[in-house]
Order: C-alpha cells, then structure tokens, then sequence
C-alpha cells in the first residue's frame, strides 16, 4: 500500500501535475498558498472517491471515458468554488479552481486504476503527495528568491522548474520508482 | 511583456504532457492537440469576454474536447503512432492552461491584435519546446553508447530540460519583441 501511495506521490511531482500551483499560487503568504493546496487536494480526493462510489451503482457510466472526464472537471470546479465560498476565502485566479491537479488528476487515477477501493487509496496517496511537495517546494521556492538576488522574475521561474525537475529526480531515486 | 506570464504559462500549461513524448512523431501530435485546445479554448472565450461568469472556462475545456478527440481519431485512422498513453493523454491536452489564461487576458486586451500576437507567442512557444524534446529523444536514441537508456523517457530529465528551454527562450524573445 506504501508503495502504491509512494508511486501516486511521485507521479503529481513528475507529471507536472499541480506545478502551476506550486508555482502561480500567491508567492508571498504561506496562508493563502496552503488553503489553495489543500482545498485542491481535498477537492481531489473528494471526485476521486465519489465517481468511485457512483460507479459501484452505474458501471456502465464509468466505462466511458469522456463521462468521466466531465464530471472530474465540471465536479473539481464546483467543489473548489462551493470550498472557497464557505471558508471566504478568495480565489486569486481562476487556476485556484480550475487546475490540473483538482481537474485532471481524478481523470487520470480512475482510468489507471483497476478497482474502485485502489482508485481511493491512490487518490488518497496523491493528496498527500501534493500536499508534501507543497510544503517542501513553499521554503525551497524562498530559498531560490533570496539567493537569486536581483534577477528578474523569469529567470527565478526557470530556476524553480529546474529545482522541481530535481527535487523530481532526487525523490524517484529515493522511493526507487523508475 | 517583461515578466513572461504568458510563456509562464504555456511552458506550465505543457509540462504534463512532455511525459507522452517518446518520439518526433508523437511531439508533433501531441503539439497539434496541444495548440488545436488553445485555439478552440481562446477562440470560444474571446467573444464572451464582458460576461464576467466563471463557468465559461470549465464550458471552454469542454468545447475544445470534440476538436481533439476528432483529430485523434483521424490520425488514429491514418495509423500514426501518436504516442504512450495516447487514449490517456488525448482527454488531458483538451484541457489547456493556455487557452484559459488567455480567456482571462482577454478582458485587458485592448486590440485584436495584441491578443493574436500573445497567441502566436504562447503556441510557437509550446510547439518548440515539445518539437526540442522530441528531436533530443531521437538524438539520444541515435547514440550507440546509450543503447536502451534514455534519460529523457523519465519525467524529472524532462522537466529540467524545458526548466533549460524556458531560460533559452526567454532570451530569444527579449531580442525578438
């Protein structure tokens, strides 16, 4: 089961999946870039499970790609802004609700997936991966602006997707997923 | 213009997809899904840009769904290879950053004009990192002393090489524009 959660936690950092997050999400408040990342996490645990109990009841829906593909989106957007409007919190840009990582993701679990209960469990693995990388990527990120100095904005973004591409690789290393 | 969101955006916005790559023949068609769902979605944002309704984006992605699976079906058709995971990965390009980002900017815009030009920007943008990295699988493949190793079939290769493109790009463009 580790290794399942491990596998799902390193495919959000390789794929790419959730860096404009990590990257776009207000850099200066922590508070702000947290409520992002877990609201979209829990966002995407939540369409992960619930299409998973849904298609327990309907298993002709679930075979069909583009069903799922649409409720994944349309679902994701609708829970990231009903989350945002009961914790007042507001959304910055539009990538705060509609992203790869709330959108895409469950998509992407539940086709790769051979049961319902392992589509939840690696939901549940990714979440928590995100939320990791979230973490450690927030103080590296500060790290790469007081060290860049006076470089200009861009050059800071491309440092920080090499460092992710590293961070990437150090980890897959680590959990000896390639 | 001097910060780059917009070639922020359209590298981030391809970053997942760099993953399908695993030949020229695939980075071709993975950036012609990827610039048809940026057309389609930009294309489908531009007249309803005084209607402040965040539901024109998630209406937006599904919009341009139909163009892509309609293209992927006719070259299934003319048996190309598209690429790993390509039934995966043809519903993920549907959904694209650029697209959104630019049905967000064009509410600012004030020409046409300047909209097209962030548009070329962004799709030659795209289609030259992805067209990059498919041609440095090739050349790794093509080298002897590799044989069977790829560095780039691995996500975190890749994402430093377009982290290296990005940097590249951002250099051409200041003597461009």
């Amino acid at each position: 089961m580790i290794t399942t959660f491990m596998i799902y936690f390193n495919i959000i950092l390789f794929l790419g999946f959730g860096a404009e997050l990590v990257l776009f999400s207000s850099k200066n408040s922590g508070r702000d870039y947290f409520m992002t990342a877990a609201v979209n996490s829990f966002t995407m645990l939540t369409v992960t499970s619930l299409f998973a109990f849904i298609a327990n009841f309907l298993p002709e829906f679930s075979k069909n790609d583009i069903y799922i593909f649409i409720f994944s989106v349309s679902a994701a957007f609708f829970f990231n802004q009903s989350i945002y409007w009961l914790l007042g919190h507001a959304d910055n840009g539009i990538y705060d609700s509609l992203n790869y990582l709330s959108c895409l993701v469950p998509f992407y679990i539940l086709k790769l997936s051979k049961t319902a209960g392992a589509a939840v469990q690696n939901s549940f693995g990714a979440a928590a991966g995100f939320l990791a990388v979230a973490a450690i990527f927030f103080f590296i990120r500060k790290r790469i602006a007081i060290e860049a100095g006076n470089i200009s904005d861009f050059n800071i973004f491309c440092c920080e997707i090499i460092t992710l591409g590293f961070l990437s690789v150090s980890l897959s290393l680590f959990f000896k997923v390639v | 213009m001097n910060d780059f969101k917009n070639v922020k955006i359209a590298i981030t916005g391809i970053l997942p997809f760099l993953l399908a790559v695993d030949c020229l023949t695939s980075a071709i068609f993975f950036s012609i899904f990827s610039v048809s769902a940026m057309f389609v979605t930009a294309a489908f944002l531009y007249p309803l840009k005084n209607y402040d309704i965040k539901l024109k984006y998630p209406a937006a992605v599904f919009v341009s769904l139909p163009f892509n699976l309609a293209l992927y079906n006719f070259f299934l058709s003319k048996n190309y290879y598209i690429g790993w995971n390509s039934e995966i990965y043809i519903f993920l390009t549907a959904f694209s950053m650029a697209g959104i980002y630019l049905g967000g900017y064009s509410r600012t815009a004030s020409k046409f004009s300047e909209y097209f030009k962030h548009f070329s920007i962004m799709a030659s943008v795209s289609v030259s990192i992805f067209m990059i990295t498919g041609l440095s699988i090739e050349l790794l493949k093509a080298l002897p002393a590799l044989s069977g190793v790829n560095a780039l079939y691995y996500p975190g290769p890749v994402i430093i090489l377009a982290g290296l493109l990005a940097l590249g790009t951002s250099k051409i463009l200041e003597k461009l524009i």
